[in-house]
């Protein structure tokens, strides 16, 4: 910036002010009869449409939300500070939208895609309507390739594809938005771009969010949309939309997105807060009676495109947290019935140590298994078969001297692999670490070895493979396939590292 | 704002028939006389005081429809009634609200032409000119027709030529 000489500024002001053409103008103006909670009833604007952006004289705009027969209810999207009574609203013929660009990558923004990072202006070149309309039947392909999280829990058992909806469930302090993070963090270099949305969340929290994504090179392939708890309830409302304008913007130039929604039962509060200031009627938990809709037609946008219409991809990470365990509240329900499956946190499990809290039994995800590595698929066959059967003989560890040799073989490997799947926060594991570890552990070969020592010697094997089969790795990595010769090295490697 | 309780009662005073110029009187009285709204609002003063008011002040014609919003406790939104009402005899007789405001006042020729460039536009036999001053403009006018604004002043070129070299 600093190489723009003061005299051009000034010659350039100057010439667009000659130039400049006066025009009589033509608007449509009404008068704000009352205001309040951000909300703004409006006279006048008969033809105002529903969505459409509002401009007072202030130059704060507002979505139009109501329309009654003789006035309109506009909610406003900046602070109502000047207006009174009286004061003029002009229509801009326009929906609301955010403006997008691929500098948008590596940015923090806010709900209406302005920057907050102090990082300068994005240059926009092209605008997306926050509110669009999710793409067809005929436009939609199967998801069939898979989106690596790096969690070897959710990787082997719920598998998440690329265009799908997956939620993530749970109590607070669960590790919901660390399961997020991490599959962020393992995006790096698989050709996505991920989008953070975070919806009436602390603006510390999302701070170190982002420094996180800034420590290990995440935020290059990132943009985070924020609208904090300070915010106005019409932002936090928009805040989802808008980021899933600006992933549709990338998805229409044939790229894979993937999107978190952090999360969406504030979202969900912020839209009732919304609507009952509009004075529309509660109905249950005083949620709207559309409050479906709000994330039914949020979530539909999330696809995969057909190669001809583009071929990119929204994959959705919703997150909702429940009060106490509760998943039959009414805005969890909702989301699960929208979703194509859900991992379900448990507080139990996050403090008997087991991180990821992943409850394998309630957990699912409905189109993940077509969207599986065939070497992950392979490998993670009788997993949770494996970890069902523990679950269902676990109440009887504590008879374990009486118990017969099988019993106790079930319940020592149910004990290995739940240790398998514990994962420290921020290491996610490639795709052939996850494999030789599922193919090692179904062999049982992991079994002799002390639970305490397992996560060293899990560590020292892969530096083992890595040192000396490095083959078997490349294998892996390039044909995705497990064939029973490479099971059978694989098995053989361990064996020898275990001499 | 004119809201669908005050068009009903409009509709109602209409379709009476009375003659504009008492209606007319009626709404001057009320208008600058704020006491006798006071008392016609009062719920404390009882409804015969009130008639007998009403009887005193103003025409027979009139007298039972203000008697009427006296007991329906609506006598507060007589002018909302009233802005309706006009509204309802423009209409009836084919005419156009409109608002001028200037900074110099236009002579009258410009004013017939204003007018007749109004009909033309929006149809109608007449039209029903506001006129008010306003040096805030700078230069030029502002008319507003109904929910339109067609702006021609300094001031609203100067505002649209701040958005243009901002880039809002």
């Amino acid at each position: 910036m600093s190489n723009i000489n003061q005299n051009d500024i000034i010659s350039v002001l100057k010439s667009e002010i000659q130039d400049y053409e006066i025009k009589t103008t033509v608007k449509e103006t009404g008068s704000v009869i009352s205001i309040g909670d951000g909300i703004a009833t409006v006279y006048g604007l008969d033809n105002a449409m529903y969505g459409e952006l509002v401009e007072f004289e202030t130059g704060v705009r507002g979505i139009v939300q109501n329309l009654q027969a003789k006035t309109i209810g506009v909610v406003l999207l900046g602070s109502d500070y000047g207006l009174t009574e009286g004061s003029k609203v002009v229509r801009t013929n326009k929906r609301a939208g955010v403006p997008v660009s691929d500098k948008l990558i590596g940015r923090v923004v806010n709900a209406l895609g302005a920057p907050i990072d102090g990082k300068g202006a994005i240059e926009a070149t092209d605008f997306f309507p926050i509110e669009n309309e999710a793409p067809g039947v005929c436009t939609r392909k199967p998801v069939t390739v898979p989106l690596q999280t790096g969690i070897l829990s959710i990787d082997s058992m719920f598998p998440i594809g690329r265009g799908q909806r997956e939620l993530i469930i749970g109590d607070r302090q669960t590790g919901k938005t660390s399961i997020a993070m991490d599959t962020i963090l393992n995006q790096k270099g698989q050709n996505v771009i991920c989008i953070y949305v975070a919806i009436g969340q602390k603006a510390s929290t999302v701070a170190k969010i982002v420094n996180t994504m800034s420590k290990h090179g995440a935020l290059e392939y990132t943009i985070v949309v924020s609208s904090s708890a300070s915010d106005l309830a019409p932002l936090q409302y928009i805040a989802p939309y808008s980021g899933t304008a600006i992933a549709e913007f990338f998805m229409k130039q044939g790229k894979d997105v993937l999107i978190v929604y952090d999360d969406l039962s504030k979202h969900a509060v912020a839209y009732r807060t919304m609507s009952l200031l509009l004075e529309r009627s509660p109905g249950r938990e005083a949620y709207p009676g559309d409050v479906f809709y709000l994330h039914s037609r949020l979530l539909e946008r999330s696809c995969r495109l057909e190669e001809e219409f583009g071929g990119g991809s929204i994959t959705a990470l919703p997150i909702i947290e429940t009060l106490a365990g509760d998943v039959s509240a009414y805005i969890p329900t909702n989301v699960i019935s929208i979703t194509d499956g859900q991992i379900f946190l448990e507080s139990e499990l996050f403090f008997a140590g087991i991180r990821p809290a992943v409850n394998v039994g309630l957990s699912v995800s409905r189109v993940g298994g077509a969207a599986q590595t065939k070497a992950m698929k392979k490998a993670a066959g009788s997993l949770r078969i494996d970890l069902a059967q523990y679950r269902e003989m676990e109440v009887f560890t504590q008879f374990s001297s009486d118990l017969d040799k099988t019993t106790k073989d079930l319940l020592d490997h149910g004990n290995h692999l739940i240790e398998l799947l514990k994962q420290p926060l921020s290491k996610p594991l490639a795709l052939h670490e996850q494999v030789i570890i599922l193919v090692v552990a179904n062999n049982k070969l992991f079994n002799d070895v002390a639970i305490k020592e397992m996560k060293a010697f899990r560590s020292d094997l892969m530096d083992y493979y890595r040192a000396k089969y490095s083959n078997i790795i490349e294998e892996i990595e390039t044909k995705k396939v497990l064939t029973d010769e490479l099971i059978e090295q694989i098995v053989k490697a361990a064996k020898e590292f275990k001499k | 704002m004119i809201t669908q309780r005050a068009l009903n009662y409009a509709k109602i005073l209409y379709s009476f028939g009375i003659k504009e110029e008492t209606v007319d009187q009626t709404k001057k009285l009320l208008q600058n006389c704020s006491e006798l709204t006071e008392v016609l609002e009062n719920p404390v003063i009882k409804k015969k005081e009130k008639d007998n008011v009403i009887d005193a002040l103003f025409d027979k014609e009139i007298a039972s429809f203000l008697k009427v919003l006296c007991d329906n406790k609506v006598i507060g939104i007589f002018s909302e009634i009233m802005d309706a009402y006009e509204e309802l005899v423009l209409e009836h007789k084919n005419m156009i609200k409109a608002k001028l405001i200037y900074t110099e006042k236009p002579e009258a020729d410009q004013l017939e032409q204003i007018k007749s460039m109004l009909c033309n536009k929006y149809n109608k036999k007449g039209v029903s000119l506001e006129l008010e001053e306003d040096a805030s403009l700078i230069g030029g006018y502002v008319l507003y027709v109904g929910n339109t604004e067609y702006n021609k002043s300094i001031k609203g070129a100067l505002s649209e030529m701040q958005k243009t070299l901002i880039g809002r």
